[in-house]
Parts: structure tokens; C-alpha cells; sequence
């Protein structure tokens, strides 16, 4: 079952998507840009599984948000390595 | 533990590897508000991974509640860090635009500002709209009194049609123009060159003009000096070339004469007292001594004048002219005009010929007394100058000590054009033959260069000043011009041989040397000459120097003092004075004297020569 929080995520994830996408040229000149959106694609597929989930194969589709989660936290985590710790 | 708990393990290790790595380097150079972006992002991930993994341990799910609201608050965090950059670079790129710009504009601003070109930006109707310092530091004024004033009040009234014209000229392609024009700087007037170029809109109208300015008053003064200079250089070779035709036809002339002034002279000696021949032959004497003064105008104007310079005081000679028979002459004609003279007592001496700068005074004197019409003064003044810096005046006076001979008159003055041509041989505004023969001016012009003196002559409608500068000598004046009565200078029958090209000069000179008691011989050329120096002894040659056929006078003498090394000889030509004429006398030979012979020239110079 679709909850209702979930769907209100993605929405804004979406949005969020959109307004990278507008400004792709802009966004990419963000220090470690590529890892940075690629944590939040990772982030939003996550939303979107959580949605599926409440559809459909609910076990495996739990496991891949979760993976995708996790990986977007490893991202974060390497962007603020490569930001923060580099000099 | 299920496959799930640890992925939200390792996420939440991840995240707290993330915090670690952000607070550790907390003083990068972001913006605080995205650090505190990145802070909250990763906070609320923490927390939504702490509370699965308490969810899934089994431990508690008091988190819950929270956990549906704060992971509300993800992606709208993810879009503010998003944002907060996209916000952040756009500062950045309008800071970094501003600063180009910045840059761009003191770039520029040092440019114009630092140039010594004039740049200013007027409109169509030609009022300033920008000025560079530059500009205003010319003008004396600041910017402010300039703005949205028309330039073309500071240009020259003479220059402001061109400028006009040339402005005119922006409206068609190429829409630039180069003009020069005097105008109005604070330093008074000055040249100044414009490189304008129109400012065209999208439809190619010109809607403002741009010019670029320079200072070329300098370099208009060096190219009028250089204008002037040329044209003295082309006035004085025309002059050269003048005098050299002169001299030529002054030689030919000479011998052409000799017969009209020196035959009548050996007649009137033979013929009684009452004969009826001897007006009409002193009448062709007369007229032979006036074409003979004629050929010494022209001699004195041809190249290398053959001129005797001593100490000469110029008050005596001035003083001489105002006693002479010449001057009343003169006073007569125009007895409306008073003649003064101012001399300067304490005059220095100068070196120079008394007969040559006679003839230049009374030349002066006479043009100017002609130049007066009804009454009015003539002034001959004399003074002593220094030039300290040289003097550009008609003619460029060095520096040096000079004594001025000023000859002025209050008539009606001379053109600007004549007066550029006054002193060429024949150039004369009186009727020929009847006032002047044009050669006045030249015999000054000539004489002054002789005496490497110079000349300026300034002229209004209140009359002309001839100013002549003479070099000053410290040298006093030692004797005076010898002249004698005939009977001091008859020879005694020594034998002299007349050497001489021309058939009639060969003749007259025998004759006259007959007359004066001397036995003559003559030949008719330079080799002739030495082969009868072979077999006979002279006492004395009269040596022409210039001869048509075979060696001159000079290789003549050369030749002959190998046979007598001392062949007395004195030199007789037609031409003036030449460098021959002076090789000639450094082998030893006596006086010079030029042509038409006369009893008097010829019997000094042999006495003289004999008799040393």
C-alpha cells in the first residue's frame, strides 16, 4: 500500500530532479558535482522504490531502496571525503 | 540479522564517515548556509538509518512518528543544498562579471588617462560628451566646463571650414577622417591632428564621433622650417646658377668692350685738342665705361667675385657715399626725400671690399629713395650687434659679432611675393633701361655673400628696413687706395709679353702698354709662350688666365718659371677672381687685374710689379 508520506517524497525529489536537469550546465560546476547528483539520483531511485514497493514484490523492492540508500549515503560520504578532506 | 539491518548499518557508518570528513575541514571556503545544508542532510539521513536499525533490532520504534515528517524534510533538503549552490555560482559568475567588468573599465580608464593623446566622444552636433584628462590638461579647463559644449569654438577661425568639411566626411565609409587644425590651448595656439571616427548605430547612422587627438606643433614648426630652409637653398643655387651665367656672359661682354672703352681712350691721346672726332669718340668712351660698369655688375654677381677686402670702416664709407658725386646725383632726382643717417660712433671694423659695399649702399639708397613716392625719409644708420642665438630672418644669421648696416625708407613697401624674389638678377619692377637693369639687388645680395655676411629685409605698408650683417674684424685700418698721375706709372722700354687667346685683347694690350713706354711681344696662347720664353727673356708677362685654346694662364705661368723660375708676370681675365687665378699667384704671380684694361689699371699694376 501506497502511503501517503511516500508519494509527498518523491514528488519533491522529483522537483528536485527537474531543477537539476534545468540547470545541468550550472549544477555541473558544483565541487565533485557527479558524485553529489549521482547520491541523489541513488536517493530519488530509493523513493521510488519505496513507492513500488507498496505495489508490488515488496521484500526485493525493500532490499534495492535500502541498497540504494546506502549507496547514496556512501556517495555523500566520498563527496564530503572529497570536498572537506582534500585540500 | 537480516540482509536490510546491515545495509542501514553500513549507511549509517557511511554517514558517519560523511560528518566526520565535514566537520574536520568546517573551514573550507563555502557558504555557511550550504555547510549547514550538508549538515542537516546528513543529520536526518543518520537519523532515519539509526531508526531502522533500532526498528530492526527489535530495541524500539519510539522513532517512528518522527521519522514519516523528518523524511519529509529529504528531498526538500537535497533541493535547497541544490539550490543554495545554483544561488551561490550565480553570485558568483554576476561577482566575477562584475569584477571583468571592473577590470575591463580601469583598464581602460588607465589608458585614456595615461596617454598623452586627446580622446573625446561629441556628439552630432559636435558637443563633448566625453573628454580625457589629457584633453582638458591642453585646454587648461576641467571636465565639467567642457560636457555639452560644441568644440569648434576653440578651432582656428582660418581652420574651422576644413574641420567642418572633414567632419562632413564621417557620414560616408570609411566614416573616418584625419584633419589637422590650430586651436586655442591654454598655452595659446597649437596644432593639433585628429584621427575621428564615427560611432554608427545597428542601422549605420552616426550618432556620435569619437577622435583621437595629438600635439603637432612641433613638428609643423620643423617641417616650415624645413620648407624655409629648402627654399633658401633653392633661392641660393638659383642665385649660383644665376651668377654663373653672369659671370659668362660678363666675360664675353668684356671682350667685346674692350675695343669701345680702351681704343677711344689711345684715340683721344693721338687727336688734337680741337679735332671734331673727339666728342663723338668720348660720347662711345662714355658709353663704353657705362656698358663696362654693366659687365662689372654682372661680374660682381657672377660666382667667386673677384673682390680686395681689407679693414673697412663702414661710417667712412657711408659718409664717403653721402659726399660723392653719385649722391647728389641721386638727391637731385628726388628732391622730396631727405636722407639721414644715424652711425654709430663707437663702430667696430669690418673686413671688406670699399668698392663693393659702396656699390651695395648706393644701390640701397637709390632703390629706396625710389620706393618713396612724394616726400619722405631715407635712413642709413650703422651699429654694432652680437647674436647670441641664430637668427631666422631672411636669411639665417649665425651667431656671432657683426656690424648692421640699415638702410630704410618709409614708402609704400614690398610684396610679399616680390620679396621673396628681390634679390634674383634682373627681377626688377622698374622699367627696364629706363630705371634699373635689375641687377641692384643682386650686386648687394652677392657682395654680402662675398663677405659671408647675411642679409633680412622686413617690409609693411610703412616701408622696408634691409638690415646687413657684416662679420666685425679686429683689425685697423692701415693705408688707403693708391692713385697716381700717368706720369708716376710710364715704363721705360722693358720688354713685356702680352699673352692672350683673343686677337683685339692682344692688340689693345700692346697698344696701351706702347703708349706707356714699354716694347711688347705677343702670342696668342700658353705654348706659344713658353716656346718663345726658350729663346728670349721678358721682363714681365700680362698673362690671361683664361684662354679657349690649349693651357690656361695658370699651367702657362707653371711652365714658363721652370724655364725662369723668376718670370715676373701679372694676370689679366675676362672672368672674375678664380682659385686659378690665386694658384697662379701662389707661384708668383704678381697682381690681378680684370677686364676692359685701362691705362691707369694696367700701368699701376706693371710699375708694381717691376719695381719689386
Amino acid at each position: 500500500m501506497i502511503q501517503q508520506n511516500e508519494l509527498i517524497m518523491l514528488l519533491l525529489g522529483i522537483g528536485c530532479m527537474i531543477f537539476i536537469l534545468v540547470n545541468k550546465q550550472k549544477v555541473k560546476r558544483v565541487p565533485v558535482a557527479k558524485t553529489l547528483i549521482a547520491g541523489f539520483y541513488l536517493l530519488l531511485a530509493g523513493y521510488v522504490l519505496t513507492v513500488l514497493e507498496g505495489l508490488f514484490w515488496k521484500d526485493f523492492l525493500n532490499v534495492l531502496e535500502h541498497i540504494c540508500y546506502t549507496a547514496s549515503s556512501i556517495l555523500m560520504a566520498v563527496w564530503c571525503w572529497k570536498v572537506f578532506a582534500f585540500k | 540479522m537480516p540482509l536490510v539491518a546491515t545495509i542501514d548499518i553500513i549507511s549509517f557508518l557511511a554517514v558517519i564517515v560523511a560528518l566526520i570528513f565535514l566537520l574536520r575541514g568546517w573551514n573550507r571556503a563555502l557558504p555557511p548556509d550550504i555547510k549547514l545544508l550538508i549538515v542537516g542532510l546528513l543529520g536526518l539521513t543518520l537519523f532515519h538509518h539509526f531508526s531502522n536499525i533500532l526498528e530492526w533490532g527489535g530495541i524500539s520504534r519510539a522513532l517512528d512518528p518522527f521519522e514519516d515528517f523528518l523524511e519529509l524534510l529529504a528531498p526538500m533538503l537535497w533541493f535547497m543544498l541544490i539550490y543554495s549552490y545554483f544561488k551561490e555560482l550565480t553570485t558568483d559568475d554576476l561577482r566575477k562579471s562584475e569584477r571583468a567588468l571592473r577590470e575591463s573599465e580601469e583598464k581602460y580608464r588607465l589608458l585614456i588617462e595615461n596617454q598623452t593623446d586627446m580622446v573625446v566622444k561629441v556628439d552630432i552636433e559636435g558637443k563633448f560628451q566625453f573628454i580625457s584628462p589629457s584633453y582638458c590638461e591642453m585646454f587648461g579647463k576641467v571636465n565639467e566646463e567642457l560636457l555639452g559644449k560644441k568644440f569648434m569654438p576653440s578651432v582656428h577661425e582660418d581652420d574651422r571650414e576644413a574641420t567642418a568639411k572633414a567632419m562632413e566626411t564621417l557620414y560616408r565609409p570609411p566614416h573616418k577622417v584625419y584633419v589637422e587644425q590650430r586651436a586655442m590651448t591654454k598655452d595659446g595656439w597649437k596644432w593639433l591632428s585628429w584621427m575621428d571616427t564615427a560611432v554608427l548605430d545597428a542601422n549605420k547612422n552616426v550618432v556620435g564621433i569619437i577622435g583621437v587627438g595629438r600635439d603637432i606643433t612641433e613638428r609643423k614648426q620643423t617641417e616650415k622650417t624645413l620648407r624655409e630652409s629648402e627654399e633658401k637653398l633653392l633661392r641660393s643655387k638659383k642665385m649660383e646658377s644665376l651668377g654663373l651665367l653672369a659671370g659668362g656672359v660678363a666675360h664675353d661682354l668684356n671682350n667685346v668692350l674692350a675695343g669701345i672703352v680702351s681704343y677711344p681712350e689711345l684715340l683721344l691721346m693721338d687727336l688734337p685738342e680741337d679735332s671734331n672726332l673727339r666728342k663723338p669718340i668720348e660720347t662711345m668712351q662714355e658709353s663704353g665705361r657705362r656698358a663696362a660698369a654693366i659687365v662689372q655688375d654682372l661680374l660682381t654677381i657672377a660666382k667667386g667675385v673677384a673682390i680686395t677686402k681689407g679693414p673697412l670702416y663702414l661710417n667712412d664709407l657711408v659718409r664717403d657715399y653721402i659726399n660723392s658725386p653719385e649722391f647728389k646725383k641721386l638727391k637731385s632726382f628726388y628732391s622730396t626725400v631727405t636722407v639721414k643717417t644715424n652711425l654709430d660712433k663707437d663702430l667696430l671694423n669690418i673686413n671688406g671690399s670699399h668698392v663693393h659695399i659702396r656699390k651695395v649702399v648706393m644701390n640701397l639708397v637709390s632703390n629706396a629713395s625710389e620706393a618713396i613716392e612724394g616726400s619722405g625719409i631715407v635712413t642709413i644708420s650703422t651699429m654694432n650687434r652680437y647674436v647670441a642665438r641664430p637668427l631666422r630672418e631672411y636669411d639665417d644669421v649665425n651667431t656671432g659679432e657683426y656690424v648692421v648696416l640699415s638702410v630704410s625708407d618709409d614708402g609704400s613697401g614690398i610684396s610679399s611675393d616680390d620679396l621673396e624674389r628681390i634679390f634674383e638678377p634682373f627681377y626688377t619692377k622698374k622699367i627696364m633701361g629706363r630705371t634699373g637693369t635689375g641687377l641692384g639687388l643682386a650686386v648687394v645680395w652677392n657682395t654680402i655673400q662675398d663677405h659671408r655676411g647675411y642679409i633680412d629685409v622686413t617690409s609693411d605698408e610703412n616701408g622696408t628696413i634691409f638690415e646687413l650683417y657684416f662679420p666685425i674684424t679686429r683689425d685697423e685700418i692701415s693705408g688707403k687706395d693708391l692713385s697716381l698721375p700717368i706720369k708716376e706709372y710710364k715704363g721705360n722700354g722693358e720688354m713685356i709679353l702680352v699673352v692672350d687667346d683673343v686677337e683685339s685683347q692682344r692688340e689693345i694690350s700692346c697698344k696701351m702698354l706702347d703708349t706707356l713706354g714699354y716694347s711688347t711681344e705677343a702670342v696668342s696662347s700658353g705654348e706659344e709662350a713658353i716656346e718663345y720664353l726658350k729663346e728670349h727673356t721678358v721682363d714681365l708677362i700680362l698673362l690671361d688666365m683664361i684662354m679657349d685654346r690649349g693651357i690656361n694662364g695658370r699651367e702657362t705661368y707653371e711652365g714658363i718659371l721652370k724655364i725662369n723660375p723668376n718670370q715676373k708676370a701679372i694676370i689679366v681675365s675676362g672672368y672674375a677672381e678664380t682659385a686659378e687665378v690665386k694658384e697662379a699667384q701662389k707661384l708668383g704671380a704678381g697682381k690681378y687685374i680684370n677686364k676692359p684694361l685701362t691705362l691707369e689699371k694696367i700701368g699701376i699694376a706693371v710699375k708694381e710689379e717691376l719695381g719689386k
